[in-house]
């Protein structure tokens, strides 16, 4: 009795992993079709319970947490003036800097036009550090197009629906991206290491001059994945191993990735 | 397993992305959150065997799938390994879990919980994915395992007699009757 059990159980657990590796075979066209009707499905249910939930949450954030409100005011209120000024001066970096890198027929980012995202949902899986945004394929918006906001780059659009599309983080693990820092324009590779990390940093030499709290911005070299001059992040820590070729870098990404209530998508195609 | 109980699996695959996308995602922890989708197969394995528990797996994994990034399949096939384990655990390891201590569920779905996204992150790694296993596994085995040992209870109460698959089992907290 016991072996003809078994063999039954096993069968069963066969047919499921079965079904299960038919749904990753032919998951792509599964996925578009229901995505869609899930999420009509699942939306009043999120929009209701977020109703509930948020002024509940932000009661208690608010009367836990009211010290660090005002430290951020006073913050913005700093960055708001700090960044009057840099507006003041701007215009005049601007067409200098197009100007060099139109020479060098490199694009820069302030000559490219923007599609205005709001963010739907942060971070659905621990496994990728991604979000989705409710503008796609039907604004122009196309997979590898870069996403800035928040000062600094965010990611890039990694899939788009007509109405939709998902933009994998720069601190996701599988993200490399190409930077330029210092008065000599030093090049490097910063690398996603999961939502939440600081970026890692190779391809510097030992000996090169890099300081804490220097930016790194997008090197925007042909066939780069990202237009030049989009600041990536800020250096929060350097070290280097006895006999190593390579400095180890940490960077800290400029955009405040915890808070991307709204983005840009940069129309913007690799290589166009 | 009738349509019925799949529908009722489907829905509560459904409710369950509508807690993640509303409160789970909310609460994080080193930039990460506790994963709401074990809880369904680890507690349908508890309260109505390894048939249900897979079959939880695969539809509280398929619907969960269309929400996330990763891979369409990868959670639903994780969930019916997870799914399959928790049931024979629940079937054969504890048997009487009515009869046993409170302690006894919430015990096997944390282990169930830290298990299971090691479980995915290696299917990922086996599918090309290798940065599923990055330094914030730990965390994430952490959250998920506490998540799913607070829920489990409550999930088996209010889903376990409508997902029963087996006649010889009353209700959802009630032992596999004569089955040695």
């Amino acid at each position: 009795m016991a072996p003809t059990r078994g063999r039954r159980r096993l069968l069963t657990l066969s047919g499921f992993l079965l079904a299960a590796l038919t749904l990753l075979a032919i998951g792509g066209p599964l996925r578009s079709a229901g995505s869609g009707l899930a999420r009509a499905i699942v939306s009043p249910f999120v929009d209701v319970v977020r109703g509930i939930t948020k002024p509940v949450g932000e009661t208690f954030a608010g009367a836990f947490n009211y010290a660090d409100v005002v430290a951020q005011n006073h913050q913005l209120e700093r960055e708001l003036a700090l960044l009057q000024l840099q507006q003041r001066t701007e215009g005049f970096n601007q067409t200098r800097l197009s100007e060099l890198l139109a020479l060098d027929r490199l694009p820069f980012l302030g000559a490219l036009p923007f599609a205005v995202a709001q963010t739907n949902y942060e971070n659905l899986s621990d496994f990728t550090a991604t979000i989705e945004i409710d503008v796609g394929s039907s604004a122009g918006v196309l997979a590898g197009m870069p996403v800035v906001g928040a000062g600094g780059l965010v990611g890039i659009v990694s899939s788009t629906t007509s109405g939709g599309a998902t933009v994998t983080l720069l601190t996701d693990a599988s993200q490399s991206i190409g930077v330029t820092f210092g008065s000599a324009h030093f090049q490097a590779v910063v690398h996603g290491q999961g939502a939440g990390q600081a970026l890692d940093e190779d391809f510097v030499a030992p000996g090169t001059p890099v300081h804490r709290g220097e930016t790194m911005y997008t090197s925007g070299l042909q066939g780069g994945l990202f237009p030049a001059g989009i600041p990536v992040g800020t250096v929060v820590g350097t070290q280097i191993h006895r006999g190593a070729t390579e400095v180890s870098i940490s960077v800290k990404p400029l955009a405040n990735l915890s808070a991307l209530d709204y983005v840009d998508v940069v129309l913007w195609e690799p290589g166009s | 397993m009738t349509a019925t109980k799949w529908a009722w699996l489907l829905a509560a695959g459904l409710v369950i992305v509508v807690a993640q996308l509303t409160l789970a995602d909310e609460l994080t922890i080193a930039g990460v959150h506790a994963e709401l989708v074990w809880v369904l197969p680890v507690a349908v394995g508890l309260a109505a065997g390894t048939r249900a528990g897979m079959a939880a797996g695969l539809a509280g994994g398929a619907v969960a799938d269309l929400f996330l990034p990763t891979p369409f399949g990868l959670t639903a096939l994780a969930g019916v390994l997870l799914g399959f384990s928790v049931g024979r655990l629940g079937e054969e390891g504890i048997g009487d879990l009515s009869g046993s201590a409170w302690w006894v569920a919430p015990s096997i779905a944390f282990g169930g919980g830290l298990v299971a996204p090691v479980l995915f992150a290696i299917l990922g790694a086996a599918l090309g994915h290798r940065s599923y296993l990055s330094v914030t596994l730990g965390v994430v085995c952490v959250l998920d395992a506490v998540a799913c040992a607070l829920l489990v209870r409550p999930v088996m109460r209010v889903l376990g007699s409508h997902v029963v698959d087996d006649s010889s089992r009353a209700g959802p907290l009630e032992p596999v009757r004569g089955t040695l």
